[in-house]
């Protein structure tokens, strides 16, 4: 048998302990939630730009435009990356504009004839490969395909600083 | 009364700070907690008065730092002064580490406020970082991108720390929330904790003292010298609203630069390891400063210091190297159009920014939107302010009144014409200079919105005139004309902002059988196509460069 000052003793460890998990469960919850729930963005195919505004020569940059849903909020035609389209001898190549050593915007040379990223230095022979600085892969390809005259791209990101494509979702 | 006693008693307990302990001075190694005390209260003020203004949402958070710099009293000075003082803050953190690394207040019974201020350290840069990502222009943006990528790549915590961040996948509301929280709240909490300890660490005995005005003075200085480089420089600048779709070399803050001069002096394969590994080395020697230079064993003294400054150096050359490498001209030119970008959202922000954000101002505008598109879809064929390559006319100065004379005089000149395979139009410059004047004046007039200058009246009527009698043999107008047959191009309303846009649209519509340029209604959403008319219609209120410019022109009027 307990007597009363133990008993309220563990009641007040209780209600502490209550209080406790009560802010604290959902606390973690929101604080992690970003970790638990994942962007229901399906990757599918968006449509970039008429066939034929792929010049014969050099790349061309162009927006990939979406709906974007963030938190509480769902835009309709927001910019939701940036590609480079080159014609190759198999038809219009994609390559995402995000610099896969850290996520700048990758800008086309002329003069150069090759990408540059201007935040350190990576630079990208018009296929994509690396041909200096810290990018650890060459910049990534993205699946392309033509319908009704108009080129479509499978748009995605890619996890930064790896060798290998690892697909952020 | 309780208030009063309690005001007595919070300002001895400022007065003890800034000379502590009251009996013969501060020591040396506590000569910099009255200064940091000070300055940390400094930021909790300035930053509650900032958090009246401030919206941490990507479309506000520009516009109401905007506002907060130009439009509230003493707003840029309030925002100076708390940017400033933080990195005071950090100068007098470093201070006071080295003062008590030099006495050796670290061992015995100091350690706990030697932990405390190293703790501190973590918290202010933490704070420095998330403080300088809140105003969301270009460097921020795409600064914090670089960032959260290099935290990303750590093995294991990294991917969901940069999430956990980021408030999700990507940068968006609830990265601007979730910066805001920790910058405001949880980080300054954490810090005033540490602080708290920081000052109740305590010298080891017969440390040597210092006379008490000492303290006070760096205060002062501190705080001056806070208010003189807000005063002298205007504040922060506000850069660019950040743009997610336009690239910008990001560069990093002077308290960070050792790590970016690091990272790139390493192969890249090691970067990760370079800016974690060897800051996390150098951090974990002066953690243990307490226990290598233990009281009594003098002999560990010296290694141990000299270690903790051979850090201190290389930090600073580091910072020295990074600060002294000169852009190259490529970065000079991202700099110089991001600049170009920023005085032009400043200008438009002045008429007050849409619920949309900044960015939904510069989309509307046709200064900077439909510049971009006239940079991206037109400069292949058409020359404007010497960009872009010479196939079709030349648009600098486009429509002006001085453009329209010189392509009466010439049309099959480079600059015109003459790239193109339209040739039919003769010279007009036998109908005399003046007469020239009149069309172009009466051309300059179909274009004219209200609230602009129209030419002279009587010219426009001369002009009219002539054009009846002459030019609608061939040119279309106003559903009559072209009485020849030639299928000369339609100029009803030429230039003005409808015909441009139907120029860029549709452009057989003016050229019929004579159309040489593609029709960029499949490619531009009609807003673009509506953006680059205005932008091109503003032409005409330019200067003309011709090549080689005809002499009978002067200045078209």
């Amino acid at each position: 048998m307990t007597d009363r000052r133990t008993f309220i003793g563990w009641l007040a460890a209780g209600a502490a302990a209550a209080g406790a998990a009560l802010a604290g469960i959902p606390g973690l919850g929101a604080v992690l939630d970003p970790l638990l729930r994942r962007s229901r963005d399906t990757g599918g195919w968006r449509d970039v730009a008429p066939e034929p505004l792929v010049p014969a020569e050099g790349p061309v940059s162009l927006p990939v435009v979406g709906d974007v849903v963030d938190a509480w909020s769902r835009a309709e035609d927001q910019v939701l990356g940036t590609v480079w389209l080159r014609r190759t001898d198999d038809g219009i190549a994609a390559l995402s504009a995000e610099c896969p050593h850290l996520g700048c915007k990758v800008s086309w040379s002329k003069d150069e004839g090759q990408y540059a990223c201007p935040c350190h230095e990576s630079g990208f022979g018009e296929d994509g490969s690396v041909l200096y600085g810290p990018s650890p892969r060459g910049m990534d390809p993205l699946e392309t395909r033509v319908r009704d005259g108009r080129v479509e791209v499978r748009f995605k990101r890619f996890r930064t600083q790896t060798s290998d494509r690892v697909e952020v979702g | 009364m309780a208030a009063a006693d309690r005001m007595r008693r919070a300002v001895d307990a400022l007065a003890r700070a800034l000379a502590l302990p009251a009996e013969g001075g501060p020591s040396l190694g506590r000569v910099f907690v009255a200064a940091l005390v000070v300055l940390f209260a400094f930021e909790a003020v300035t930053g509650l008065l900032l958090a009246l203004t401030y919206v941490p949402s990507p479309t506000d958070a520009w516009a109401s730092v905007f506002f907060l710099d130009r439009v509230v009293t003493g707003g840029w000075m309030l925002r100076g002064l708390h940017h400033f003082a933080a990195q005071a803050l950090l100068v007098v953190l470093a201070c006071h580490l080295v003062a008590v690394a030099a006495a050796g207040a670290y061992r015995g019974a100091g350690r706990g406020g030697w932990w405390a201020a190293l703790g501190l350290l973590v918290m202010l840069l933490g704070l420095l970082i998330t403080g300088h990502r809140l105003p969301w222009d270009q460097n921020t943006y795409w600064a914090l991108q670089v960032e959260l990528n290099l935290a990303g790549a750590v093995p294991v915590i990294g991917p969901p720390l940069r999430r956990l961040v980021l408030g999700g996948a990507d940068a968006g509301k609830l990265t601007l929330t979730r910066l805001y929280a920790l910058h405001a709240l949880f980080l300054p909490l954490a810090a005033w904790w540490l602080l708290r300890r920081v000052r109740s660490g305590v010298a080891p005995e017969g440390a040597r003292r210092l006379p008490a005005w000492v303290a006070p003075t760096i205060v002062w200085i501190a705080l001056l010298v806070v208010a003189g480089v807000t005063v002298a420089t205007g504040g922060p600048a506000l850069g660019a609203p950040a743009e997610p779709d336009r690239a910008f070399p990001a560069r990093p803050e002077w308290f960070i630069l050792h790590l970016y001069a690091l990272r790139s002096l390493v192969p890249p394969s090691l970067e990760i390891a370079a800016i974690t590994v060897v800051p996390g080395l150098g951090f974990a020697l002066l953690v243990a400063l307490p226990w290598i230079d233990r009281e009594g064993e003098r002999a560990r003294r010296v290694p141990a210091l000299a270690g903790a400054g051979a850090m201190l150096l290389a930090v600073v050359a580091l910072t020295g190297v990074a600060a002294a490498k000169e852009p190259d001209e490529d970065t000079k030119e991202a700099f110089a159009e991001a600049d170009r970008r920023r005085a032009r959202a400043l200008e438009l922000a002045d008429d007050g920014i849409p619920p949309g954000g900044p960015l939904a101002m510069l989309a509307n505008d046709p200064l900077t939107r439909g510049r971009d598109v006239y940079h991206q879809y037109c400069t292949g064929c058409h020359v404007l302010d010497g960009e872009g390559e010479r196939k079709a006319a030349d648009h600098t100065g486009f429509a002006s009144r001085a453009w329209i004379v010189a392509l009466l005089h010439d049309p099959d000149a480079p600059h015109f014409f003459g790239e193109t395979g339209i040739d039919d139009m003769p010279s007009q410059s036998d109908k005399g200079a003046d007469a020239l004047r009149d069309a172009a004046a009466f051309l300059f007039s179909l274009g004219v919105q209200e609230g602009e200058e129209a030419p002279p009246a009587e010219r426009v009527a001369r002009g009219r005139t002539l054009w009846e009698g002459k030019c609608m043999t061939c040119h279309l107008f106003e559903g009559d004309g072209d009485f020849l047959g030639l299928g000369g191009p339609d100029l009803t309303g030429y230039a003005s902002v409808e015909w441009i846009r139907t120029q860029t649209a549709r452009p057989e519509t003016h050229y019929g059988e004579l159309d040489e340029m593609p029709a960029f209604e499949d490619q531009l959403r009609p807003h673009d196509v509506d953006m680059v008319a205005r932008y091109l219609r503003l032409q005409r209120f330019e200067e003309p460069v011709f090549p080689e410019r005809p002499d009978d022109d002067e200045d078209g009027r």
